[in-house]
């Protein structure tokens, strides 16, 4: 075996791709999920309550590794098959959904009772008083959060080289066999990482500045 | 009083867990009354405009604005509450938001104004409170006096037949009280408007009301035009509380 770091990267960087879809494609759909679980959780009828509160427990209280089992090789059982990339995308978005609600709704509930009773006194309606007054100070809240979230997120989904997908870990486990250069093959799939979270984590520190920045502000107590 | 009352409070109550804050409270108030509500920290002056304003919900009794009951909730009872405005302690400002936007959010939602309409009503809003300047300034860039200005003229855009105001000026520096209380007592004196003001500025409480409300323990212990309340007190409670502010 003479492969070449040069000979190496090529099929990394094509199982990085798959690795970026997947932190995409479920972070998107876990963020999407996060605001309806999240105000299902906070709502006053307690049958969204509990199916809110239920949705975050299960899924945070089992193993997403077992979830995307579940979902890989159980459903066929009953008559479902999905490929290997819409089964991850899944199984990943619904497990950090319910982290992204947490994050949604510890957000919300941290703005000052103040401004829901301001917006009533003014009789905006609920739903205008979240969309136009609590949402838009929640978010500033709520991004840095997120965005370490996506560099779990990121991170999470070598979970799915174990249900046969060509991601960047599961591409590094390939070439091992192929080329039997562990060291520099891990080395390399180490370095993949950590650059592909570099935005993120460059992302995260910003939001986090602007978002103290932004509750420095004075007055506003009770 | 000949005419039926613009506002009533009959019986009301509500607890806090054991803590029974307003236990047969009753008060009739006129429209276009303008009352000033004292009383010792905890005597329950906040409760009775947070459960007018439909902050919070009471236990037992009524209230009633223009007739109509608020204790359950109904299209009618929506509307009447729609008539009232209310000023914080705090403020409440919204903070992402510039002076017009906090101004003009309410009327465009909830009365239907376009921008143009919004803007001209708080434009002239905004000069009657002195911060014409001050359109496109967010509230953190302003003086606590300056943004309890724009949370009055915030409230007055909705043009309310009933104004609530909660110590609007205790959480301000001293210098900055009177701007606020100017703008307050001009509304009293030009508006028209039915005014329930809680304060612990016993002179501003004497020149701004037709009538002085002392509560004591979620009741009313006396009450009276001003000049009597102040000057001569029937009430020991009533006199110790003065005695007490006064010597402050
Ligand atoms: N949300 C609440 N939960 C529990 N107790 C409350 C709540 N709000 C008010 N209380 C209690 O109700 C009582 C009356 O409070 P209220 O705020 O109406 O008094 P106040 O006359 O406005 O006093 P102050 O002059 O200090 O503002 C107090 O004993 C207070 O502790
Ligand atoms: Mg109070």
């Amino acid at each position: 075996m003479t492969a070449s770091v040069v000979d190496l990267l090529p099929n990394l960087l094509r199982g990085a791709t798959v690795t970026v879809e997947v932190t995409v494609a479920a972070g998107a759909l876990a963020l999407a999920l996060s605001l309806p679980v999240a105000l299902a959780r906070m709502s006053p009828a307690w049958p969204l309550r509990v199916i809110g509160t239920t949705y975050v427990e299960v899924l945070r209280g089992t193993s997403a590794l077992v979830q995307l089992f579940y979902l890989f090789f159980i459903l066929p059982l009953l008559g479902i098959r999905l490929d290997p990339l819409p089964t991850a995308i899944a199984g990943l978005g619904l497990n950090f959904s319910a982290y992204a609600s947490e994050i949604v709704r510890g957000a919300i509930a941290g703005i000052d009772r103040g401004q829901w009773e301001a917006a009533h006194a003014l009789h905006l309606s609920r739903a205008a008083t979240l969309a136009r007054i609590v949402l838009p100070q929640a978010v500033a809240v709520m991004l840095p959060s997120f965005a370490s979230l996506m560099i779990q997120l990121l991170k999470s989904t070598a979970l799915v080289s174990l249900i046969t997908l060509s991601d960047l870990t599961f591409s590094g486990q390939a070439l091992i066999t192929t080329t039997g250069r562990p060291f520099a093959v891990w080395g390399l799939v180490l370095v993949i990482y950590y650059v592909l979270s570099l935005p993120l984590a460059w992302a995260s520190n910003r939001l986090e500045a602007r978002a103290t920045a932004y509750r420095a502000r004075p007055a506003g107590a009770i | 009083m000949s005419t039926e009352p613009l506002i009533r409070f009959r019986g009301l109550r509500k607890a806090f867990g054991a803590n029974v804050v307003l236990e047969d409270f009753n008060m009739d108030i006129a429209d276009g009354e303008r009352i000033a509500l004292i009383g010792p920290s905890g005597s329950g002056k906040t409760t009775v405009l947070r459960l007018l304003m439909g902050l919070d919900t009471f236990d037992g009794g009524e209230i009633e604005v223009g007739g109509v009951p608020l204790s359950r909730p109904s299209e009618q009872a929506k509307l009447a509450r729609r008539q009232i405005g209310m000023v914080f302690q705090h403020f409440n400002l919204f903070p992402h938001m510039t002076v017009m936007a906090n101004v003009t959010e309410a009327p465009r939602r909830v009365l239907g104004l376009s921008n143009a309409e919004a803007q001209a009503r708080a434009t002239g809003l905004l000069r009657m409170v002195g911060l014409e300047a001050k359109l496109n300034a967010l509230p953190r860039q302003l003086s606590g006096g300056q943004q309890q200005r724009v949370a009055i003229a915030r409230a007055l855009a909705m043009r309310p037949r009933i104004m609530l105001f909660d110590e609007v000026t205790s959480a301000l520096d001293p210098e900055l009280v009177g701007e606020v209380l100017r703008v307050v007592r001009q509304l009293a004196r030009e508006s028209g408007m039915t005014m329930l003001i809680v304060t612990h500025e016993m002179s501003f409480a004497r020149d701004v009301s037709d009538r002085v409300v002392f509560m004591e323990r979620g009741r009313v212990a006396e009450q009276g035009p001003p000049d009597m309340i102040f000057r001569n007190p029937s009430n020991e409670r009533t006199r110790a509380f003065l005695q007490a502010i006064l010597e402050r």
